[in-house]
């Protein structure tokens, strides 16, 4: 036997052994073996699956949490900035600053209503045909009263701003057939029946927060039919009226245009194309302010992408 | 995973002193049964002992980076439970643990609880005798019991348990002696019992 253990009885210990088997609880197993992991910074292992899906978990909750509270919220309460960033989108690009100021009621009236209309596809199909027609309503506003003859034109302009030379929306839900369609009578409506029912409801009135609180709920649909000529009543409101008291959203309806612009630039020739388009029309304006934009897009380089019977032309 | 649960306690030790906490795991299931019956004899109070239990264990991750191979592990362990119990029973008030002359007690034996040899309902079973041995190693005094639990339960030598104790390695021989007769003689009265009902 051990000399250390010479003083053990084996009898006892087998006892003692049968004896005493407590064990710590499982709980306290766990605790401690998980605070070991902590320390020394790995997880403990029966936490690591749900932690692996912990944040997947999340992410899915605020996700749901996020449409449900958007499925939910009334109309009334999405922000028109929300929507107007949209309407840039599918929107075509304005050829003159004419057509950025025509453009002006029409993204008040993409405005007004979208504060009421919940679907912003709404909104989206709405301003292609402003944006078609707006041209031709502006200069057709411009001149003062509108003649016979400036109206029989008009559908042809408003034909001309949809060929593809001039860029429009790819969706055809969205563009051009309606919107051509549409805009002849807009035009017509704006000298003839420029206070129609339709127009005057889409007419924005002075205060835009107004008339968000107090257009009626089927404005949406009957904007989405009549929306060209009631772009061309507000284009043409908005020349006759440049004291307009919404300066704030006709300044962003202007950016809006101008952010389209950039976004989708046309390329020399057919801005070129386009400036001699408008000098044989007999618009100089227009053209001269065309030029004006090309040379401030292309700076130095613009007279010498210009040809001859352009450079020479000053602004 | 045979390689680890081949490990000396030590290697396991440093190795989770170094960042493996599957070491730790093993070494934990090693020990944990020893370390938790060594506090709950001491104290005899199982809500204690588990607290107390807890509080070992998290010193000992604690200091980890502390432990120097040259100790042998159950030796820093048990030390660290030990100091914990008399820590406990410092702040309780009792007083254990004091070093006496276990020679000079000769009347250890009288103290201990009476046999149950007379009891008409009791039965010598092994939970009998378990509970009667249990008794017996509550019964013994401080230093005694002390000395019992971690030779059996820590499966410290005289040495090591002379080291942890802070007396001489004679003393700790004396205190087994006196413990190991004593829980002796319970089990020869125990067992005499268990003639008797089965003669």
């Amino acid at each position: 036997m051990n000399p250390a253990n010479k003083h053990r009885d084996p009898d006892v210990d087998a006892a003692w052994r049968a004896a005493s088997r407590d064990q710590p609880p499982p709980a306290l197993d766990a605790a401690i073996t998980a605070a070991a992991r902590r320390a020394v910074g790995a997880g403990p292992q029966r936490l690591d699956a749900p932690r692996a899906w912990w944040p997947v978990a999340a992410a899915a909750v605020v996700a749901v949490v996020a449409i449900g509270i958007v499925e939910m919220t009334p109309p009334d309460q999405i922000a028109p900035t929300e929507i107007s960033p949209a309407a840039p989108q599918a929107t075509p690009p304005a050829e003159t600053a004419r057509d950025q100021r025509a453009a002006a009621p029409a993204a008040v009236l993409q405005l007004t209503p979208s504060r009421r209309i919940e679907a912003p596809r709404m909104v989206e199909r709405a301003a292609p045909p402003i944006r078609a027609d707006a041209p031709a309503a502006a200069t057709e506003a411009t001149g003062g009263t509108a003649s016979e003859a400036t109206r029989q034109r008009e559908p042809a302009a408003a034909r001309e701003a949809a060929k593809p030379g001039i860029p429009f929306p790819a969706s055809p839900s969205d563009a051009s057939p309606a919107m051509n369609a549409a805009a002849a009578p807009g035009a017509d409506r704006l000298t003839t029946a420029p206070t129609s029912p339709k127009a005057r409801q889409q007419t924005p009135p002075s205060n835009a927060g107004a008339s968000a609180q107090q257009a009626p709920a089927p404005f949406a649909e009957d904007e989405r039919k009549t929306s060209p000529a009631a772009a061309g009543a507000l284009a043409a409101h908005r020349e006759a009226a440049p004291s307009n008291p919404q300066p704030a959203l006709a300044k962003r309806a202007q950016d809006s245009a101008a952010v389209s612009d950039e976004a989708q630039p046309r390329t020399v020739d057919e801005w070129i194309r386009l400036i001699r388009r408008l000098k044989a029309e007999g618009r100089n304006d227009l053209a001269a302010k065309e030029l004006a934009a090309f040379r401030t897009r292309y700076q130095e380089r613009a007279e010498a992408l210009l040809p001859a019977d352009l450079r020479d032309a000053k602004p | 995973m045979r390689e680890r649960a081949d490990s000396s306690d030590e290697h396991l030790m440093l190795a989770y002193a170094a960042g493996d906490a599957a070491a730790f795991d093993t070494l934990y299931a090693r020990h944990k049964g020893g370390v938790y019956r060594y506090l709950l004899r001491q104290c005899r109070d199982a809500g204690i002992a588990e607290q107390l239990f807890q509080d070992v264990w998290m010193n000992l991750i604690r200091v980890r980076s502390s432990y120097q191979p040259s100790a042998k592990f159950t030796t820093w362990l048990y030390t660290l439970a030990h100091n914990r119990m008399i820590d406990h029973h410092r702040a309780s008030g009792r007083v254990m643990l004091v070093s006496t002359d276990d020679e000079n007690h000769a009347d250890v034996v009288a103290a201990l609880p009476a046999s149950r040899h007379n009891e008409p309902e009791s039965r010598a079973s092994n939970r009998e005798l378990g509970a009667r041995l249990k008794d017996a190693v509550a019964a013994l005094p401080a230093a005694q019991r002390d000395a019992f639990l971690l030779q059996q339960e820590g499966g410290l030598t005289l040495e090591e348990i002379a080291a942890l104790t802070g007396v001489g390695a004679e003393t700790v021989k004396s205190r087994l002696r006196y413990a190991t007769n004593k829980l002796r003689a319970e089990l020869a009265d125990l067992s005499s019992q268990l003639r008797e009902d089965t003669g």
